[in-house]
């Protein structure tokens, strides 16, 4: 079933960069909680996106904005603990970047200290 | 990782969740922005409903793979949102999105079964017991 280029034991945004160079396209799909990720993780998805669409998806909001920084960082804690390939995304969510860009370096460490998450997403 | 295009938490600011860029001053400004997030150390971008021509000259103009939503096949990768390509939601219904299966009603199916079968007794059974 697998089309993939080159098969990675953990993907790293510098094996996104090399399937990018190679012409491998790069699967990515979104979960928020741990049963989700580990069949995602399982079925090769290269990256798990924690999407602020949590916010619509889990919590039932209208829009993305009200999820807050620790609803963020308990959502890509259950992912990470699931994912033994994927790299995990970790969206920041609205609020905790657009003031200045140490507010914005505070969350993603926040998150990435707190989740164990691999990397952040920040729209704009 | 940057996110160009629709931006929903600026949802309030456009008003719609239409696609973006589709006039060139906009589409001109998408592709310098994307340029000078890749210059400030991005890893990767997403680029969500922008038109597919513009999304695939994104791409090739940079290193940084471009992982499209509703951004068409020129790009790098593609995202969805798990719940949606599972059909688990089911009033969401972007010409984007592909529906790998229609979880919305086969759990309902499932429930209303399983709650018929609670009622009728006919679960548990002889065997489902200790």
């Amino acid at each position: 079933m697998s089309v993939a280029k080159k098969e990675y034991k953990r993907v790293t945004t510098k094996s996104l960069v090399e399937m990018k160079s190679n012409g491998e396209k790069i699967s990515m799909l979104t979960a928020c909680d741990y049963t989700m990720a580990k069949i995602v993780d399982g079925a090769g998805v290269d990256v798990i996106l924690v999407g602020d669409s949590a916010s619509n998806v889990m919590a039932g909001h209208e829009t993305t904005l009200p999820i807050t920084l620790n609803e963020m960082i308990y959502h890509a804690s259950s992912v990470v603990r699931a994912c033994e390939r994927s790299l995990v995304v970790v969206d920041l969510p609205f609020g905790t970047y657009q003031g200045n860009s140490k507010n914005a370096l505070e969350s993603a460490i926040k998150i990435m200290k707190e989740s164990g998450g691999h990397s952040v997403k920040l729209e704009g | 990782m940057g996110h160009l295009g629709l931006t929903p938490q600026s949802i309030y600011k456009f008003g719609t969740y239409t696609v973006r860029a589709k006039e060139e001053e906009e589409a001109d400004k998408l592709l310098s922005d994307a340029k000078l997030l890749e210059k400030l150390g991005c890893f990767a971008l997403v680029l969500e409903k922008v038109p597919a021509k513009l999304a695939k000259k994104v791409a090739e103009n940079l290193t940084i793979p471009v992982i499209g939503i509703g951004a068409g096949g020129g790009v790098d990768g593609q995202v969805l949102v798990t719940h949606d390509m599972l059909g688990m939601t089911h009033e969401f219904n972007p010409r984007f999105l592909r529906r790998y299966l229609d979880l919305y009603a086969e759990m309902t199916d499932a429930f209303q079964r399983y709650s018929a079968d609670v009622k009728s007794k006919d679960f548990p059974n002889e065997n489902e017991q200790y």
